[in-house]
């Protein structure tokens, strides 16, 4: 999958939220966004997804135009601000729900998924008798269960755990490795850059800076420690 | 993750995203149509006992009827005239069928939106299909609260064994001034039974279109008061007059022709889907902030 998104600005009331963003993406990459609160870090990501119009510029995915020639990326899973699912479900019955919109997965993949991020899929519990981080697993168990080439994470590690950390952290090179482009953002800096394979940096709407990971330097600083 | 399908056809895509609408729409909430059967059944209760007095007098003959309910629920009310002097008489079950239907609709389509609705929208891939599919949900709401409606109707004439789909002129005329006439020939089932469901769609798309435009509080506002004017005015710019028999030209001289009703009913439902679909294929969809 490749992605263009090129002098893309976006203003609401007034406000330009996205200021002539250009970038380029490609699969099998981590694309961490960086960010101060309302920097636009959301607002791109909602760009992506087809969520909002571009007051100019465009969002091209593998050719085709957001907007113009697609409404939504044909392959996407997202985690969009808080997870919000129906409070009177249990998990599975909620992502069954979900998948059975476009039928791609069947329930025991369904089950699989949920069970990928630490949740029990037989679990009887309502949804709103769940944790935070529970609700947190089970928004990243929706964004990942039909294997989607893009995959949107808006603050994964919110409410998890050190072992729901290492599992978003599994899950991301298990889908760098089946070339998804991911998209994340995250507040912990030093989980950002563990995470992703390049940093862009928004401030006020702009891409402030774009550099890549130097892995091997973390690798290094590990094994010094 | 492996061994996945291939992804289902648009029209599969729509008919499930239905599902999901009336399952999280109506099936999830069915609590919230008890309330209606229990008040026909009360308003039924009400009325039996009205016309009851009435035979006691011996000013009607006939017991109620099945078909007798049915008009006195959905007759609405006879056009206000305060230089006559007399009191304005509330309109208790047309204001019900308004409110409560306009309560069901409330806010859904929107919080479906800004919630789990968010990702279902991914996965239909198409805007305008989130917006039909909301309107089929709309759609069926009405048709369910007029279900639950004409179960607690059904229900109070099986209590006193008067099923019959035949109308006793006399009872009307004595409790609301119709004459026996206006039964004569069938065109009042059409008034009573269908006009009252055809103007719900309508108000009920309305509101869903209008709540895209306006906050969902104040389509609903709207609403209530096109339905509070209409019970005051008779007029065919007020649509809630097209749900009341009393106001039809069927019952009054220079009542509503049913021409006039079905078609900006009609015109309503149509325009307020397109004015949707339009909108909500070019709409932002941000959070509450």
């Amino acid at each position: 999958m490749l992605i263009d998104i090129n002098d893309y600005t976006k203003i609401i009331n007034g406000a330009t939220v996205l200021d002539h963003v250009t970038l380029h993406m490609e699969g099998g990459r981590v694309y961490g966004l960086k960010g101060p609160n309302g920097s636009g870090k959301t607002m791109l990501m909602r760009a992506v997804c087809g969520l909002i119009n571009p007051t100019s510029g465009s969002v091209v995915i593998d050719g085709e135009t957001l907007g113009k020639d697609i409404s939504f990326p044909r392959s996407i899973g997202a985690l969009l601000e808080n997870p919000a699912f129906i409070s009177s479900y249990t998990g599975f019955q909620n992502l069954k729900l979900m998948a059975s919109i476009q039928g791609l997965i069947d329930d025991h993949m369904v089950e699989e998924a949920i069970a990928c991020v630490g949740l029990d899929p037989h679990d009887k519990k309502k949804y709103r008798k769940y944790s935070l981080g529970m609700k947190q697993r089970l928004g990243i168990a929706n964004a990942i269960m039909e294997n989607p080439e893009l995959l949107l994470l808006d603050e994964p590690l919110n409410a998890l755990d050190k072992g729901g950390v290492a599992i978003v952290h599994q899950l991301l090179h298990e889908f760098r490795d089946r070339k998804a482009i991911i998209l994340l953002s995250c507040h912990d800096s030093q989980e950002l850059v563990s995470l992703s394979d390049e940093i862009i940096t928004i401030e006020n709407g702009r891409i402030a800076g774009q550099e890549t990971v130097d892995k091997s330097k973390m690798e290094t600083a590990g094994d010094a420690q | 993750m492996d061994n996945q399908r291939k992804p289902v056809g648009g029209v599969t895509r729509m008919i499930r995203q239905i599902r999901y609408d009336c399952s999280a729409g109506i099936v999830r909430v069915w609590y919230k149509f008890l309330p209606v059967s229990l008040v026909f059944l009360l308003a039924a209760a009400l009325f039996y006992r009205e016309a009851d007095a009435l035979r006691c007098q011996q000013l009607t003959a006939s017991a109620p009827t099945l078909a007798d309910l049915v008009i006195h629920m959905f007759q609405g009310m006879k056009v206000y005239d305060p230089s006559s002097g007399s009191e304005f008489d509330i309109p208790v079950v047309y204001l019900f069928i308004s409110l409560y239907t306009a309560y069901l609709i409330g806010n859904y389509a929107q919080k479906d939106l800004r919630s789990h609705g968010l990702y279902i929208l991914l996965r239909s891939k198409k805007r305008g299909q989130w917006w039909l599919s909301k309107c089929v949900w709309n759609v069926a709401t009405v048709l369910v609260f007029y279900l639950f409606a004409y179960l607690g109707i059904v229900l109070a004439a099986m209590f006193t064994g008067a099923l019959s789909f035949q109308p006793s002129g006399d009872i009307h005329r004595m409790v609301a001034d119709i004459a026996e006439e206006v039964f004569q020939n069938n065109r009042w089932v059409f008034i009573v039974v269908l006009m009252p469901i055809l103007t719900s769609i309508a108000l009920a798309l309305l509101q869903m279109a209008l709540s895209f435009f306006l906050k969902p509080v104040f389509s609903f506002i709207v609403i209530v008061c096109i339905v509070v004017v209409s019970a005051y005015y008779c007029s065919p710019f007020w649509i809630g007059n097209y749900a009341m028999l009393l106001r039809s030209d069927l019952v009054i001289p220079d009542g509503i022709p049913i021409y006039v009703a079905v078609v900006t009913d009609v015109l309503v439902i149509a325009v307020s889907i397109a004015v949707g679909y339009g909108y909500f294929r070019r709409c932002d969809i941000l959070d509450k902030q």
